[in-house]
Formats: structure tokens, sequence, C-alpha cells
């Protein structure tokens, strides 16, 4: 799945080459350094407790490492070349959406499930220009009050209310 | 037993409890396609309505609901490439390609009718042959479960094929992430960086909601960015099927499949989504275009939807025969019957003949009501096709982080769908694949738990293991199931230097 995506992802103008195998040498880097923080942790954990994740660590750092040595062969065969313009706008989009859902996600537990939902479906269109004035106004109404009133009265599931700003009604 | 089974269609075939069979596949197809939303929380959902109802009308309720919150996973899956539920992953993986060519109604029908087949043949598996399988299924204990789960990982070979490297690095780490929390033997901690709510450790459910659907939110951004947005809606094509989904081949696919999600379905603790993964690897190995999988194969979807589906009849016959569930949905259905004043065991086929009968049979005639149901959801669902992108993505967005939170009410699975969506796109701009990440959290926490108990078992004498029957059947199927697409390359490249080479003498 992932090929066929990134496949679809990179159709038309396509990442250097160079470039691609430099930025998989740095997800292995950070691969490494989540497995470094785990690998820290494990002296900690009790014998019996420890020794599944700590074999899980050690065959994960191997085959990392062989992957990281393949994209730095491959990094040092390439030609460089330049990267596109527009792959770079596509990621500031992608990026900017990103720190919206972030916004979104984390505080909803500060201004409540209701405000910070309303907020976020307003936002989401804006960014993602529609300009239909209705659906500007409706979906974030519906959407918001249809899921808090599905999700409360009938499925007992209760949305953050909020610490700052407190709305709810159940 | 024919009598029995005669007084159990005759009651079924009521047109009040039609009406039910239909509402609980109305309800259960819903709540299977929404994502976050699973066929376990219907069924939960369902079960205080059911108080109301004679106990075989609550039980056929009950069984609408499960065969139709299984199935409804599989609708989002072909549409948008978003998997109503996990055992819906493999189906998304072949269905998006389908959207994408125009063939939606094609896909839809297909996995409409190996969703219904599927659960059809679970339904006979239940009638015929609940207590010898039953019987089969006392025999996994610890070894056998771990040796299970090995297999289950094994498939990571086959779904990371051309990508080993990557497919082995991301499922160890998805490994290394099912053992943050307690020790499942212990009960000692670890990984739990200081903080309480680890110590339970990671929610499966909202880490899979994140990888599924938010890189699919940020891909659309970006082909909305790339094209103008007209261009990206796809319309529902026309409800079709094709000869070749009814070849020797394609029924040779569903009754394996079917199998294997009936096997899958008795073992307790391996549910809908383990056999479609499984039985998605099986049709792949054995399949005479296994380069389509991936690209929109109709094998892939027969093999993963006809043995997510038989897993709902097969997860019900250690309930009955054993009172052991197989799965969640089926420990709701223990908590129903014993509601209702049925205490399943190997007493219930005589004390209680009305009314399994009636469950049973109404299992039959729900899996045949499925296709008609199915059809009309899918109409429905296929509205989703025509929302424009933006609305669609902010909507999936929402659902996504309200369905994460509704799996524990626990705000920190918000963040962790957050965390794992991210993760997903660079995974997804990177080439790694995505699903031995789904298979190795589904299966890391059985393996390692039964992993203990079986070295406690032993006292470290592992070559125990091999003193076991079906612990030796399981250990040849793995190394089958490994060597398998090694040896057919191999095969296969020979083959083609002997044509290469019988050309050349030409």
């Amino acid at each position: 799945m992932g090929r066929r995506l990134a496949a679809a992802l990179f159709k038309g103008e396509n990442m250097s080459a160079k470039k691609q195998y430099l930025n998989e040498c740095v997800v292995n880097i950070c691969i490494f350094i989540v497995l470094a923080v785990f690998a820290t942790q494990a002296p900690g954990i009790v014998k019996g407790a420890r020794e599944i994740p700590i074999a899980y660590i050690a065959l994960a750092a191997l085959a990392n490492a062989i992957l990281l040595a393949i994209n730095l062969k491959k990094y040092r065969a390439e030609n460089d070349s330049k990267n596109s313009e527009t792959e770079r706008s596509i990621l500031k989009y992608v990026l900017l959406y990103m720190l919206i859902i972030g916004a979104y996600v984390f505080i909803m537990k500060f201004i409540s499930y209701i405000v910070s939902t309303y907020l976020f479906v307003v936002g989401s269109l804006l960014f993602l220009k529609i300009k239909n004035k209705w659906l500007l106004i409706i979906l974030p109404v519906t959407l918001t009050m249809g899921l808090y009133f599905m999700f409360t009265r009938y499925l007992y599931v209760f949305p953050p209310a909020g610490t700052l700003i407190t709305i709810r009604w159940y | 037993m024919w009598d029995n089974i005669l007084l159990g269609f005759q009651f079924v075939l009521q047109p009040t409890n039609i009406l039910i069979c239909v509402l609980g596949l109305f309800i259960g197809t819903i709540f299977g396609g929404l994502p976050g939303f699973s066929a376990t929380m219907a069924v939960a959902l369902m079960v205080p309505f059911s108080y109301v109802l004679p106990p075989a009308t609550a039980l056929l309720l009950l069984s609408g609901v499960y065969c139709g919150g299984v199935y409804g996973g599989s609708i989002s899956a072909i549409l948008v490439g978003i998997p109503g539920t996990p055992a819906s992953a493999p189906t998304a993986f072949e269905g998006k390609s389908f959207t994408k060519r125009g063939e939606s109604g094609y896909a839809l029908t297909l996995c409409t009718i190996a969703s219904s087949i599927g659960g059809f043949l679970s339904a006979i598996a239940l009638l015929v042959c609940a207590p010898l399988l039953a019987r089969i299924a006392v025999k996994f204990s610890a070894p056998e479960q771990m040796l299970l789960a090995v297999f289950g990982i094994s498939v990571v070979c086959l779904l990371s094929k051309g990508n080993m490297l990557k497919g082995l690095v991301v499922a160890l780490i998805a490994l290394l992430l099912c053992t943050m929390g307690q020790d499942p033997i212990t009960g000692y901690p670890r990984f739990t960086f200081g903080s309480q709510s680890l110590l339970s450790g990671i929610s499966i459910v909202p880490v899979l909601i994140g990888l599924f659907s938010l890189p699919e939110v940020f891909l659309m951004l970006e082909e909305l960015i790339r094209k103008n947005v007209d261009a990206m809606l796809y319309a529902l094509s026309k409800f079709e099927v094709r000869k070749s989904d009814f070849s020797s081949h394609s029924i040779v696919n569903y009754i394996r499949s079917a199998i294997l999600g009936i096997v899958i379905g008795i073992i307790p603790a391996a549910g809908p989504d383990i056999a479609a993964f499984l039985s998605y690897n099986e049709a792949k190995k054995a399949s005479k275009n296994p380069e389509l999988f991936g690209h929109g194969s109709s094998e892939g979807i027969i093999a993963s939807e006809t043995a997510n589906n038989a897993v709902t009849g097969g997860s019900l016959i250690p309930l009955l025969t054993l009172s052991i569930p197989g799965s969640a949905p089926a420990a709701l259905f223990l908590g129903a019957m014993l509601i209702h004043g049925m205490r399943p065991g190997p007493m219930l086929f005589t004390q209680n003949a009305a009314e399994v009968y009636t469950l049973i049979s109404g299992f039959a005639l729900i899996n045949v009501l499925l296709v008609g149901v199915g059809l009309i959801c899918c109409k429905g669902f296929s509205m989703m096709l025509k929302i424009p992108k933006p609305v669609l993505m902010t909507v999936i967005v929402v659902l996504s982080t309200i369905g994460a939170f509704a799996i524990n009410k626990n705000i920190l699975d918000i963040y962790i769908m957050f965390i794992s969506g991210i993760i997903g796109y660079v995974m997804v701009k990177f080439d790694y694949p995505v699903s031995p990440v789904a298979l190795a959290l589904l299966l890391g926490p059985t393996f390692e738990s039964n992993f203990q108990l079986s070295s406690r078992m032993f006292k470290g004498d592992w070559l125990l293991l091999f003193q076991r029957p079906m612990s030796l059947v399981l250990i040849a199927i793995i190394v089958i199931s490994i060597a398998t697409p090694y040896v057919k390359d191999a095969m296969d490249r020979r083959r083609t230097a002997k044509a290469a080479e019988g050309q050349n003498n030409e």
C-alpha cells in the first residue's frame, strides 16, 4: 500500500533521488533515536519482563542499520538535482494542515469538544477554500452537535467538556 | 436435529423476525462503515435494547448487528480507502484502486457477495461441525496460540515483499510499542515514561485509525493542490459481478478463506482482523496474478471479506458449545444469553434447543439478507463519493478524533491517533509498508503473553514444543507459509531461464 500511495504522491513532480535518499537516512536516524529512547528505559525493567522488548529493540536496530547503510550507498551514487518548487509548496500546505489538526486535538481538553470541533470545522473549510456560505454555517453546527448528541445520548460516550471553557449538555 | 432446524427456520421466517434481522443488519452496517466505530460497539449498544425482546428474537437482533458491523467496515474501505474496522484493512488496499478506476460498484458488489458467502458458510459450520471444532479448539493452549501468532506475524514477509527490510523495521517497532504498559504475566510496568495513562499500554484501535485515516486526508490535500477539485470526484459505478468471480479458482478462494475465517473465529482472541490478513496472504500466494495485489485485485477482496465474515459464525462455536467467547462481540452475546436465562455449554443444545437453532438458522438467513441490505447501504454510503473533498476531509478528521476517543473515553487516545497519523504519512512518503504495523499491533500482545506462558510451562525446555501434535502441525504450516513465496519465485526464475535458454538454442 505504501508503495502505491507513494507512487501516486510523487507522480509528476518527483523529489530528486539524492534528496530522497538523504531524507530516508534522516528517517533511519530518527528510528535509531526512538529505539535509543526505549533502550535507555530497558535496564530499569525487571528481569523476566524485559527480554522480549530488548530482543525487539536489537532486531529493529539491526534491520535499521542495514537499511541506513543501503540508503547511504545509494545517496553517494546519485547525482544532485534541484527539488521541485511545487513539491515544497505542497509540503508547506500539508504541514500547515497538520498544525491545524494538531491544534484541534490538543486544545480539545481545555476548550471542550464542542468549541474546538466547531472552530476546527470552520477553520478547516476555510483553509481548504470552501466559499459556500451556507456550507460554512450549516456543516460546523450540524456535524459538531449531531455527533455530540449521538455520542452522549445513545453511546454514553461523553466527549471532553473543557477545563478552561466548560460546555456540557448531559 | 433436523426437527429443531426446521423449527428454527419456522421461527426466523416470521415477518417480525425478518424485520428484526434486517434492522440489525442496517444498524451494524452503518456502525461498521464509520471509521472508529466497530462491530463490538454496535453489539454493545444493542444489548440493552435486546432485554425487552423474547430471547430468540434478541439473539437475532444481535446477530444482525454483529454480521452487519463486520461487513460495514469494507464499504468505507472501498469508497474512500479508510477501513471502517481493522478487519477491512486488506480490503482497503484493493478497494481504493477499484474506486479510482471507476469500478467502485463492482468492488462493493464483490465484497458484499464474498461477505455473504463467508457468513453463510460459517453458519453452516456452526450448525454442522460446532461440537467437533470446539473439541479441537480446546487443544489450543499457550504454545499453540503463540505459534498461531508467529504464523500471523510471518505474513509480514509477504506483505512487505520487495521492501522486506522496511517492513521488518516497522513491524518490529510496532511489536515494541505493544510491550508498553504492564507486562502481561508479571504485571511490571514497562516503557511508561512515568505516565499513569501508559500503564495500560497503547490502545491499538486509535493507532490504526490514525495510521489509516489521517495519511489519506493529507494525500487528498496534496491531490487537491495538484489537480482541480472536480477531477477528484469519483462516481459510483454500476453494481455488477463478473464471470471470473465464480470460476473454479475463485470458488477455491471462497472456500479456503471461509475455512480460515471459521477456524480463526473458533480460536479465542483471534478476531476477524487476523483472519482477513491471513487469508489475504494465502490468496496472494495461491494467485496466478499476485502482482495485482495492492493494485485492485478481486481475489484480494474475496479472500479478505469471506474470511472476516466467516469469523462471525466461527466465534460463536466455542461460545455455544463450551461457553468460551471467541471474540469481543461473542462475549457480549454471552452476557445477553445469560440475561435471557440461557447458559451456554454442552447442555444448551437440549435445554434451549428452540433458541439455539433459531440463532443458527437466523445466522444463515441474515447472511443471505446481507446481499440486499448491504447493497442498499452501499448506495447510501456512496454519497461519500459525491461529497466535495474538503468537506470529506474535515468530516474524516472529526470522526477519527471522536472515534479514537470513544474506544476508552481517554483523551490520550486522541493524541495517539494524531501522532500515528503523522507517522503514517511519513511512512507513506518514504515507502514504508503500513500493513505490517497493523498486523504486528494486533498479534504482538497475543504472541508475548503466550510466549511467556509457554516458557513457564516448558520451564525453558523448548524442545517440548515438538512433542505436541497440534504444535507440530502449526510449525509445519509456518515453515510452508514462509518458504512458499521464495520457492515459487525460485521455480519461476528457473522456468524463465529455461525458456530463455530454449529460445537462444532455437
